[in-house]
């Protein structure tokens, strides 16, 4: 019966259809694989680029630490009261290393176009010190100077110099295109190093290779070599920029084009290049060819382009270019020889490291090319690059200096936008729960991912991301601290590693400061305590410690210590003395000034800082919102800021903390009434004062480069400020939750490494990088 | 419970100032504010156990090291030290401060005690292992450190706080609580053999 309903169900029938539908989902698994594997390539792909992009990051670092710590040599000489000559010299040798070869090339190629040797002196002291912000603005007008007047000597021919008709009205002018294109290209640094160099030819090969440092510095690194295809240019209409970049390089030969053209990092111009006319990228190949054999750059102005100087453009500028066209070639290859490519590459890494530089390059920028061409499978727009590119904040600065030089016509505002979407963006990484309380303070270790941390639980915890680090994000088991600081019978307010002492100081309600041992990195958590941890106690203070710092620079017997307390004083101990560690103490009127007459008690102190600028000085923050600089050696105040704005004679406009800017002569206040302002430590005059958070403000840091400024507050966030140009809040997130109307309570930058940590009233620390 | 404490730590907020304001008043302390569960009071009691802890370690670490007290031990027991692979004989300064470590880290572990609004059903048995081992760290005090323990209990009165809770949410097993009490000493259920402790 029922066999005769369904009779259209034959054996062969369903047999077939079977088997057509297992061809179906055959063909469909298959290209589910094929998917699959592509996605798979696609990713590690992408992860070779991070781990790349964060090598290069730590290589900068370590470059920015290279060049802090001469600079502290030479402060710490300065502070002996020895000539700072000699240290000058030897720094510049030793930074010089790296590109000497360039100076020295440029040198022997070129001819001597300006004669400069009665400003040598200075200007080389002004190079030097260019690493040091106090002085950026005057080298920066040096550079201004010097690039007006090549200027003006290679564009003697025209009269004007705006980009957009620079490749007509010169089609012929190498020397003019040269010089002046690279003024506007302000995301080189590359353009920077030749501009220079182009203006001090002719000088001695130590001198150029020290005109070099500054640029050289930033040069190897992807930011500037990356940026050619950043979204966030070409996000702008392509051709707004009127450039006609078509007609233009018509216009202009091959060989003109090694001037004009590879200079242009800008990435509309490339973009629309590549869309529009990709028979381009064979012209690219051929002026790299033709740069690399003969110095064809020299004629009109009278300015000599060496052959140093093109190689320069070549690896920095012109490798994108190469790279660019590489790899549309490359555009049917499948991902796995990119990625063998890369991991090549990172071999080579290692044996050279100028060698490093170029690859590095290389390599993303094929692979940056790689990933647009997958943003454009679904976006026409690569929009995603963003959140990996990752930028030197100081490139930033480079850039930006770059960019007054040059008068281009872009609004300032636009320059200002890109150099914050540029920047690094701090992401979570690890939380850390182990104090029971509170985290009051936090400090990292100078070179490795260790730091305390110290709670309102009483305990200082010593923690060692270095295992945590090398485990994937989602594989952290609990992450537990190296060891605890038992011995301060209160809260504690204030911790600071001392690596070089192999000491950890903490400063607690309690009013003593605890000196702890630092063990061995290896330390067992539960291994046994077979030492005393705790070295010694400093007992002076009558009430609780708010506040400690440890002086910036360790001489031989001497590691000063500063301490602020609630019974008014301001103490300096020498860590290292032997006998009393208090080496002088002194109140709110200094140490022999009047007392009050009306018998009040003195306000107390709240932060302290000593002011790296000046180390002689030291900066100290009182309830009543008053900042006073001090002599460190005769406790004797010197300035008083003028910071009390806002204060009402209450506790809720005090200032919480200050911190003093590593390199310029600013300092930072957080006041309790959420203001941040900054300061002139020369004068004492506020310079900028800013509502920043929506409640009080707790922590302040700046980042080791002194472009960012950390803040946090009890709103429960924490942001990021630029303070050197836009003075705007760069980046913001909320971070800890509020325990007794307290949010965050400390943030601390990493020295060295890319790594930031915060600690909030949830008693957990946050770490981010 | 009052509301004025509404942030994610309000029970610890409520109990830390209880212990600033009331901190003879035991029975206060142990109670229950209104509207909270009892896994969550617990919780924040011990940890607030472990937090107060410490001051009683730094007292010890004063006259209890390697050379006074080579094994942990109360009264005839002896205690093995359950944060290693293999219980160890730690002495009794390193297996204190060993037991506050793990009873710290455990209490703050993402994965038992992620949120401290609600607790785990699976993670409520911890609360007596934990309560078992810091009971030891004054049991050990009491019979070897007597001064340093009435000198701290007299400011403190944290070990009458953690009878009282471990009576009233029965945390340590009544044969376990050797310091014989005022009235009572309950000496039966002794045991004169080492027992160690591998359980987790």
């Amino acid at each position: 019966m029922q066999q005769s309903q369904i009779p259209e169900y034959t054996l062969p029938g369903v047999l077939h259809f079977l088997q057509s539908e297992w061809r179906r989902y055959e063909r469909d698994r298959n290209e589910w694989e094929i998917e699959r594997a592509e996605m798979k390539a696609r990713i590690a792909l992408l992860e070779g680029e991070r781990r790349g992009i964060e090598t290069m990051k730590i290589n900068l670092m370590r470059r920015v630490k290279m060049l802090e710590f001469a600079l502290r040599q030479e402060r710490s000489k300065y502070l002996a009261g020895i000539s700072s000559k000699q240290p000058l010299t030897r720094e510049s040798s030793t930074v010089s290393t790296t590109t000497n070869e360039e100076g020295l090339q440029n040198n022997s190629q070129s001819t001597t176009e300006f004669s400069q040797t009665s400003e040598q002196s200075s200007q080389q002291k002004s190079l030097l010190s260019s690493r040091d912000p106090n002085y950026r603005i005057k080298s920066r007008e040096i550079l201004k100077a010097c690039l007006q007047e090549i200027d003006y000597l290679t564009n003697a021919a025209t009269s004007n110099p705006s980009i957009s008709n620079r490749p007509l009205s010169h089609p012929t002018g190498l020397n003019g295109n040269n010089a002046t294109n690279q003024m506007p290209n302000h995301r080189d640094s590359a353009i920077w190093v030749g501009g220079n160099s182009n203006a001090h030819n002719g000088m001695p090969p130590k001198r150029l290779g020290n005109v070099a440092i500054r640029p050289s510095r930033p040069a190897p690194t992807t930011p500037p070599s990356i940026l050619p295809i950043l979204p966030t240019n070409s996000s702008s209409p392509p051709l707004d920029h009127s450039f006609p970049t078509r007609e233009g390089l018509e216009i202009v030969s091959p060989e003109n084009e090694d001037g004009s053209f590879f200079p242009k990092s800008d990435g509309k111009l490339y973009k629309s290049d590549d869309d529009e006319q990709p028979s381009f990228d064979y012209q690219g190949n051929d002026i790299i060819a033709s740069g690399e054999t003969t110095p064809i750059g020299n004629g009109i102005g009278g300015l000599e382009t060496n052959k140093a100087d093109e190689n320069y453009f070549e690896k920095d500028v012109g490798t994108p270019a190469f790279n660019r066209s590489g790899s549309w070639k490359m555009q049917n290859q499948i991902t796995a020889k990119n990625i063998t490519a890369f991991q090549k590459n990172a071999d080579e890494l290692r044996e050279e490291e100028y060698q490093l530089k170029n690859d590095v390059q290389k390599k993303f920028n094929l692979s940056d090319e790689k990933i647009s061409k997958l943003m454009k499978h679904s976006s026409k727009k690569n929009q995603g690059i963003l959140p990996i590119i990752n930028s030197d904040p100081q490139l930033d600065e480079l850039s930006l200096s770059v960019e007054e030089v040059d008068n281009a016509e872009k609004s300032e505002a636009d320059k200002l936008q890109e150099n914050n979407s540029d920047r690094k963006m701090w992401r979570q990484r690890f939380t850390l729960r182990s104090h029971l309380d509170t985290v009051r303070s936090i400090s990292w270790h100078k070179s490795e991912l260790m730091f305390a941390s110290g709670s309102e639980d009483g305990t200082v915890k010593l923690w060692n991301l270095k295992g945590p680090i090398s485990l994937k994000p989602t594989d952290v088991p609990d992450i537990e601290p190296t060891i605890t600081y038992r011995g301060h019978t209160a809260a504690v307010n204030s911790v600071v590693v001392a690596p070089e002492q192999y000491k950890c100081y903490s400063a607690s309600m309690d009013s003593t400061i605890r000196v702890w041992d630092l063990p061995p990195p290896k330390r067992d958590t539960y291994g046994p305590v077979d030492s005393p941890l705790n070295l010694t106690t400093y007992i002076g203070h009558t009430d609780a410690i708010w506040d400690l710092r440890l002086f910036p620079i360790r001489n031989l017997n001497t590691q000063l210590l500063a301490s602020a307390s609630a019974d008014g004083t301001v103490k300096i101990w020498n860590t290292e003395a032997e006998g009393s560690p208090l080496k002088s103490s002194w109140g709110y009127y200094g140490s022999n000034g009047e007392l009050p007459v009306n018998g009040a008690r003195p306000p107390i102190p709240t932060s302290i800082d000593f002011v790296h600028s000046d180390l002689k000085k030291m900066a100290v923050s009182f309830q009543n919102s008053i900042i006073k600089l001090y002599d460190i050696e005769t406790g004797q105040s010197v300035v008083t800021f003028n910071s009390a704005e806002t204060y009402d004679n209450t506790p809720a406009t005090q200032i919480n903390r200050i911190i003093v800017h590593p390199t310029m002569s600013l300092l930072f206040s957080a006041h309790e009434d959420k203001y941040i302002r900054f300061f002139d430590v020369n004068n004492g005059k506020c310079n900028f004062s800013m509502l920043a958070h929506l409640d009080s403000v707790t922590a302040l840091d700046i980042d080791p480069s002194g472009m960012i400024l950390v803040s946090g507050g009890h709103d429960s966030s924490i942001r990021l400020w630029d303070i050197v140009s836009t003075r705007q809040c760069v980046q913001e997130f909320v971070s800890h939750r509020r325990k007794s109307d307290e949010g965050v309570l400390c943030v601390e930058y990493h020295r060295s490494l890319p790594w930031m940590a915060s600690g909030g009233a949830d008693s957990v620390v946050k770490i981010y990088c | 419970m009052p509301d004025k404490y509404e942030s994610a730590f309000a029970l610890q907020e409520y109990l830390q100032s209880l212990i600033r304001t009331n901190k003879e008043n035991i029975d206060l302390l142990i109670e229950l504010p209104p509207g909270h569960e009892e896994d969550t009071w617990q919780y924040e009691h011990l940890r607030q156990l472990c937090l107060e802890l410490n001051y009683l370690v730094i007292q010890l670490e004063a006259e209890c090291n390697r050379q006074s007290c080579p094994e942990m031990k109360a009264d005839e027991w002896m205690y093995l030290c359950a944060a290693h692979p293999n219980p160890t004989n730690c002495c009794a300064i390193d297996y204190i401060v060993h037991t506050l470590d793990g009873a710290t880290t455990l209490l703050n572990s993402h994965k038992y005690f992620p949120s401290r609004i609600s607790i785990p059903e699976t993670s409520i048995k911890y609360y007596q292992s934990i309560a078992r081992r810091l009971y030891r760290i004054f049991a050990h005090a009491w019979f070897h450190h007597r001064e340093i323990f009435e000198a701290f209990e007299n400011e403190n009165q944290l070990y009458a706080r953690f009878l009282k809770l471990s009576d009233r949410y029965g945390l340590v097993a009544k044969n376990l609580l050797i310091i014989p009490q005022n009235n009572n000493i309950d000496n039966d259920d002794r045991d004169n053999t080492p027992s160690s402790d591998v359980s987790n």
